[in-house]
């Protein structure tokens, strides 16, 4: 089966998508920009051996969120690449996002964000009904 | 996808508006700009801050940021920058920040546009967070929220600081991990 071609840093780490019809879609084949996505009913993210459920069950659900942060660091003591997965849901108005530490997967903090912060990672399926809101 | 790979550059005060006034020429060679990094005598320079006389601010640094390399990543976006640690013992000693644009924003609201030879006078400033800010405080000139990637960014973020340094602060070389004279930033954004 073709395989997307990914860096090495994405070794054990992938995101499978799971849509209402049972069917997977795997990141590692698939770009996520090509996923149906107003069809995803679940986001898992796989970072080494730790796997964390996306899912929406909650009555405000809209659509799942996903992006990655970078950047510089120094808060620790030194400088370090900021490395993180963001993946949460909408509410067409507020994202509820989790940050996943790209290299060991543990979960770094929750937090709201405003759609309008990160509207550009909306996934061009589902972006249009927020825009025209 | 891989990472995108940016740059900061310092651009000389003197450089004229008209040098910055297009996407192109913010994304461009600006002469005189110097790319600065983490690294150890590669970092911006607010150079010497003489307070043997009272309270006194350096010189106006001018900075930019953008993306040289997408990797294979289509947006980038929620731009913030903050103070991560200062060794500044005085409550009065900030480093003040400003976002800005190019003078094609014709009507800058988050953003001013702008100024060649600017001082501590040129800008509205505002003390740097020191914590990371609860949204985006940095730019593209045109004020969205992101800048369109395509093997480059479409502009650059542009912002300038200066370091403002009470009287009875501690003398001595404030740079990078040097304990009790630390002073380093974090700039962080989200991209895919």
């Amino acid at each position: 089966m073709k395989k997307l071609h990914l860096d090495n840093i994405y070794r054990g780490r992938f995101q499978e998508y799971h849509l209402a019809d049972g069917t997977i879609k795997d990141s590692r084949r698939i770009n996520w920009r090509l996923v149906d996505w107003d069809r995803v009913v679940q986001v898992v993210t796989v970072i080494r051996d730790k796997k964390y459920v996306t899912h929406c069950k909650h009555p405000d659900f809209r659509f799942f969120m996903c992006f990655r942060w970078g950047g510089i660091n120094c808060d620790n003591g030194q400088a370090k690449k900021i490395r993180e997965w963001a993946v949460g849901w909408s509410n067409g108005e507020n994202c509820f996002m989790s940050d996943l530490d790209f290299q060991t997967g543990e979960l770094l903090r929750q937090y709201v964000i405003p759609v309008d912060e990160v509207k550009n990672h909306i996934h061009p399926r589902v972006k249009k009904y927020v825009i025209s809101k | 996808m891989a990472e995108p790979t940016t740059r900061f550059r310092v651009i000389p005060n003197t450089t004229s508006a008209d040098d910055l006034n297009t996407e192109a020429k913010r994304l461009g060679s600006i002469s005189g700009q110097t790319v600065v990094s983490t690294g150890e005598g590669n970092e911006a320079d607010f150079g010497l801050v003489d307070i043997s006389e009272g309270a006194a601010n350096s010189g106006v640094l001018t900075l930019l940021w953008d993306v040289t390399a997408d990797g294979g990543n289509t947006t980038v976006e929620t731009f913030k920058f903050w103070l991560a640690a200062c060794g500044f013992v005085e409550a009065d000693s900030a480093i003040k920040f400003r976002a800005l644009s190019g003078t094609d924003n014709a009507t800058p609201s988050s953003t001013e546009n702008y100024t060649a030879n600017a001082t501590t006078e040129s800008y509205t400033f505002a003390d740097l967070d020191e914590s990371e800010p609860a949204s985006a405080n940095l730019f593209p000139t045109d004020e969205g929220a992101s800048m369109a990637l395509s093997t480059t960014s479409d502009d650059a973020l542009m912002w300038a600081m200066y370091a403002a340094i009470a009287s009875g602060e501690t003398t001595g070389t404030y740079k990078g991990l040097d304990s009790g004279y630390e002073l380093r930033f974090n700039l962080k954004y989200s991209y895919s």
